[in-house]
């Protein structure tokens, strides 16, 4: 694995002010962005290499830059329209209803030059026809009932057509891409699956099954938005840090695995999000021990038990110390800098502050070299400095990751309890299942393949480490075992033969017998 | 190891051993004596009796008793011109023991000339970790590809490998639980306590105890409501082996929480009876291990699984005003003399009349969570004693978390006997579907109503109809109730007409068939654990698949150019779903 240097040709006005959760995990990680977006920026980055024609292909490393689509007639349609009800609600003939409401939504739409949606009447028999798909749209929305601003929802992405960036409509009509909710950890996703080993089979399944074979609703999405719309340039910036990444290749083959059940592709998706999501906090757990020198972190998982248990409070102590892993990176990632042999020359040199600054500027893109201040510090304290600064700026996003997503997954939980921890829920189980047996895999085996893959800690035999150091008994987390057996049971996901033997089932893989 | 010290214990004590059906004997028997045998392996929990059929069949076909006695780990003998081997338990062999046996069947069951059969007993982990362990050879793949297949569905691709598995967790529980009972009740040894003065005075809990367990002097409800019980627990996969069956029955008689390990013999009854806590030997608690210790109990296996039910934490609100205000409501004095104080053993007795007292005059120092443990017990035994005729009165189901239980073991019995079900059971469960399938509050129950949610199958709301399907018979769609071969039924969904298309099929185990009941009386799926919410949508995607299938050979597929026709589902006034058509031109 290589560790790639940021680029040179990075030019955005508006990127990151310092250079350090970036250079080790990417531009970027966001906690805001929920799996769901990142999943929904991924496609949309697919959609637009697919149409220049390099699907999955990296033309040289940390090169994308791609035009998103903008759809804002659809939008404004879907998420931008409460005519509607209104509308029907004055219970008027057809040919008015269609009239009122033409007048009102030309005064309100945002984003668009000229705002004329008659070409609908064309397409629809009836006003309530119309009505009727556009409900229908809201109520299968990607998180439909958040209260996000009206263009930052999404509609559920049946086809290309229904694919489009996050953007920021001002009041004037003009349209910004402020990176809110589509904060490049899509963009990171892309990359991370170009670079991933089998990433040939992955552009295939992909382009297949969401860009080429859209479900027929796609159709109707089509009428409402009509012709694309596209954004006005390109988007580039993108950058991630590892040439390759075991991380990489585990989050490819879960995608394969999704991508390979004999279900509709949009059954796939929320499997896909979820491997995602835990993939993503995997990678930032992984880089976050790469930069510490230490061991991969591992998962303590509670099933979820009546009462209070030993692993309950194992899972708690597991989930508390891996969330503090990424800022220890952060730090370590600094200091680091102070033992190499340019920080020796550049602190035993005569103008040792201006060295100091220059040379975190290099790396790190701070101090600014205008700011006389900051310059004239003692390389010690400048590096504290930096660390701080660094630090604030990483509890309010990078930092945020771990603990949002693990909960947006279903990773983590606080049921019955006031400390986070991991406990899974069922439908992230069943993705497990879905993602890591093929067709049918004993318990044991099971156990073992979530542990070796992801760190998940569940068993008594996983859970080594903590019985041989006397902070559990075995029993604990053969009771643990016992329960996701159970669990998995009710789930429908496992078929138990006698007490000893259990198999784990993939539903998908099992043919008729249901 | 059970069966051979249990065969010891018996010479020792004299005692005359209970026997019991074994359901693939006769199989077995004809099988191996017959012209073209294949081989047999005997599987299933530990305590279905895996041993026992092997020494049965030994002395069957003319095996020498004391060579079996010696206890040699695989047994051979000729059978006409073939050698049978038997292996009355594979686990007791050692790996490299074990590899060069099963080489030896996986060379054997694929060789129709073969003059070798065997007959092998182990239990699924064992079975399938010895085989796991043998020498990787493609033979020895086939055979536990094989082994795999016929365990875990029950069949196989692979008619070749002459092989055949019997299962014996898959017995039906709930009729040997009638044979155990006649078995252990009416047992010679019970003679012995002729004379003895405790049973003169119809004072001994045991003998209290072995009346009720058997049905006599008008008791046979226990017995009915017991089996019941297991039935329904089986129809849920939690399966009673015989010798869990033996520890519970035991348990039923013998229970006592101050017994030593809860277990009373009869030294202790006079001490018991004179402490006036002979009503804790109650059968109605010993059936779920209330003896026991808590933590013990959750850990035994049948209590466990009799738990599930929650018999005495459930109740409703009829049964709780009779058994706390009974004594003194005049409204219930006829019901409570009938169905309490009847029975002074177990029902009104000392402890209960005392603590029901001081429980409703309140008063320092009661204390009140006493009772309520007297009640749970109150409340088991109403569950098992409740005469037929106010089951319905008194809605005993709902003494149990199962309140359509009753409904599902009629069904299932009606089912049985060829006879017509009861009326709102279909339509119960096709409100219940339609509910689910939907995500809404529909009130159709004489057709199905398919729907889809356009996007991801696992969405809660569909709001686009797909089909509706016809309940009664009619145009070759029909959705009914029907038999599997497994002992249970399923609702099945019939398409078109004859057989190319077989009806789509989903077992209604009595957690699914609680679940629909439930939705179809109002409550919301997503009230109740993922499992049979996710169940019945992969049920509706099964039934999707197929009315796509139907419209190809239809022809209906095809639309116009350029046109998109959705079907929305609308609610009428009294919540009817009815489609409603949209052209959407592209």
């Amino acid at each position: 694995m290589e560790v790639l240097a940021r680029p040179t040709h990075f030019e955005e006005r508006s990127g990151p002010e310092i250079w350090v959760d970036e250079a080790i995990w990417g531009h970027r990680l966001h906690d805001e962005q929920s799996p769901w977006l990142t999943f929904l920026e991924f496609l949309n980055v697919l959609l637009a290499e697919k149409v220049a024609g390099r699907a999955l292909q990296e033309t040289s490393l940390n090169s994308l830059s791609y035009r998103p689509q903008t759809q804002l007639r659809l939008r404004n349609l879907v998420f931008n329209n409460p005519h509607i009800t209104t509308v029907l609600a004055e219970d008027r003939s057809d040919e008015l209803a269609w009239t009122s409401w033409l007048e009102k939504m030309a005064d309100t739409a945002g984003g668009l030059e000229s705002p004329d949606f008659a070409y609908l009447r064309d397409r629809f028999e009836t006003f309530r026809d119309f009505a009727a798909v556009i409900r229908f749209l809201q109520g299968s929305a990607i998180e439909g009932d958040s209260n996000k601003r009206w263009s930052s929802k999404f509609v559920f992405p049946f086809g290309p057509n229904g694919l489009y960036e996050d953007v920021n409509v001002k009041v004037n009509g003009g349209v910004t891409t402020d990176r809110r909710f589509f904060a490049r950890t899509g963009e990171i996703l892309y990359l991370m699956l170009c670079r991933s080993q089998r990433v040939e089979e992955l552009r295939e399944r992909l382009v297949g099954q969401f860009l080429q074979n859209p479900a027929p609703y796609d159709g109707m999405v089509r009428a409402l938005q009509g012709e694309a719309q596209l954004a006005k340039a390109d988007r580039g910036g993108a950058f991630l840090p590892c040439s390759s990444h075991p991380a990489f290749d585990r989050l490819a083959e879960d995608w394969l695995a999704i991508l390979s059940l004999p279900i509709p592709a949009y059954d796939a998706i929320p499997h896909l999000v979820a491997v995602t999501g835990l993939n993503l906090i995997l990678y930032q757990l992984d880089r976050a021990g790469e930069v510490l020198g230490s061991e991969r972190a591992s998962l303590v998982c509670e099933i979820v038990s009546p009462k209070k248990s030993v692993v309950r409070d194992l899972s708690a102590d597991s989930y508390q110390s891996n969330n503090a892993l990424p800022q220890q990176a952060m730090e370590r990632f600094i200091r680091a800098t102070t033992e190499t042999s340019q920080w020796q020359t550049a602190i035993t040199s005569d103008d040792a502050a201006i060295e100091v600054a220059e040379l975190l500027k290099r790396a790190f893109d701070w101090p600014d070299p205008d700011d006389d201040d900051e310059r004239s510090i003692p390389p010690e304290e400048l590096i504290d400095r930096l660390v701080n600064k660094a630090a604030v700026r990483h509890k309010q996003h990078v930092g945020k990751v771990h603990m949002t997503w693990a909960r947006a997954i279903g990773l983590s939980s606080r049921r019955s309890s006031r400390r986070v921890r991991y406990a899974p829920t069922d439908r992230l189980l069943k993705t497990l299942v879905v993602t890591c047996v093929a067709k049918r895999m004993e318990f044991k085996d099971f156990l073992a393949t979530l542990a070796g893959r992801y760190g998940l800690i569940i068993g008594d035999h996983q859970a080594r480490s903590f019985i041989d150091s006397g902070n559990a008994d075995q029993e604990d987390f053969s009771d643990n075992a016992r329960r996701l057996e159970e669990r998995l049971a009710s789930l429908g996901l496992l078929k138990r033969l006698s007490d000893s033997c259990a198999y784990v089932e993939n539903p998908f893989q099992r043919g008729e017998a249901a | 190891m059970y069966d051979e010290s249990i065969q010891r214990a018996l010479k020792r004590h004299r005692i005359k051993p209970i026997v019991l059906p074994a359901q693939f004997m006769q199989a077995l028997l004809e099988n191996f004596s017959g012209a073209d045998p294949v081989t047999q392996i005997i599987t299933g929990t530990a305590g279905d009796g895996k041993t026992y059929h092997c020494r049965e069949v030994w002395s069957a076909l003319g095996g020498d008793e004391a060579t079996w006695n010696k206890g040699t780990k695989v047994q051979t003998l000729a059978v006409g011109q073939r050698t049978l081997v038997i292996v009355k338990d594979l686990s007791e062999l050692r790996d490299e023991e074990s590899a060069e046996l099963i080489a030896g069947v996986a060379r054997d069951v694929t060789q129709p000339s073969s003059n070798t059969v065997y007959l092998l007993a182990a239990n699924h982990g064992q079975l399938l970790e010895k085989l796991k362990a043998a020498p990787d050879t493609p033979e020895v793949r086939r055979l536990s590809d094989v082994v795999e297949d016929l365990l875990v569905t029950g069949g196989t691709d692979d008619r070749e490998v002459r092989l055949n598995l019997s299962d014996l967790s898959r017995a039906p529980a709930a009729k040997m639980t009638s044979y155990i009972i006649d078995e252990i009740g009416g047992h010679e040894g019970w003679a012995g306590c002729d004379g003895c003065p405790a049973a003169r005075d119809q004072a001994c809990p045991i003998l209290e105890n072995r009346r009720r367990l058997t049905g006599a002097d008008g008791h046979g409800k226990f017995r009915q409501r017991l089996a019941s019980l297991v039935e329904l627990s089986e129809r849920n996969g939690g399966h009673f082996p015989v010798r869990q069956l033996l520890s519970l029955v035991a348990n039923v008689i013998l229970g006592h929480p101050d017994g030593r390990d809860g277990l009373m013999s009869c030294g202790d009854v006079p001490d018991i009876v004179a402490s006036g806590r002979a009503d804790l030997a109650s059968v109605y608690r010993n059936v779920f291990g209330e003896n026991l210790k808590p933590s013990r109990a959750e850990k035994t296996e049948p209590f466990k699984k009799l738990n599930l039910f929650g018999i005495g934490a459930e109740t409703s609100n009829r049964v709780d005003n009779l058994l706390v205000y009974g004594a003194d409501d005049p409204a219930y004095s006829e019901p409570y003399d009938a169905l309490v104080r009847k029975d002074p053993f177990y029902g009104a007795t000392a402890n209960y009349t005392q603590g029901q007292k001081a429980y409703l005059e309140g008063g320092e120092g009661v204390d009140r969570s006493a009772f309520l443990h007297l009640l749970k017990a109150q409340r088991q035994r109403l569950f098992f004693t409740l005469p037929d005729d106010l089951v319905a009165a008194y809605e005993l189901w709902d003494l149990t978390v199962f309140r359509f239980a009753g409904v599902y073991l009629e069904v299932a019995e009606k089912l049985g006997a060829k006879q017509p079900l009861p009326r709102a059971a279909l339509s119960m469960i096709v409100r219940g579907l339609n509910r689910v399938f939907t995500g809404m509050l529909v009130q159709n129950q004489d057709e199905l109503v398919l729907a889809t949610s356009g996007s991801y199958s696992q969405s809660k709301r569909s709001p686009l109809l797909d089909e509706l399907i016809s309940v009664p018979r009619q145009g070759g769609e029909e959705v009914s109730l029907v038999l599997n071969p497994q002992g249970g039924f399923d609702v099945a969904v019939r398409l078109t007409r004859g057989e190319i298309h077989p009806a789509v099929r989903l077992e209604l185990s009595p957690t699914r068939f609680e679940f629909l009941g439930r939705v179809a009386e109002g409550a919301l799926p997503s009230s109740f654990s993922l499992e049979c919410h996710e169940d019945i949508l992969a049920f509706k995607a099964r039934l999707l698949r197929e009315t796509e299938t139907r419209r190809k050979l239809d022809g209906d597929d095809v639309g116009e150019d350029g046109q998109l026709v959705l079907r929305f589902i609308e609610l009428t006034n009294d919540g009817r779903a009815t489609p409603r058509r949209v052209m959407v031109r592209a």
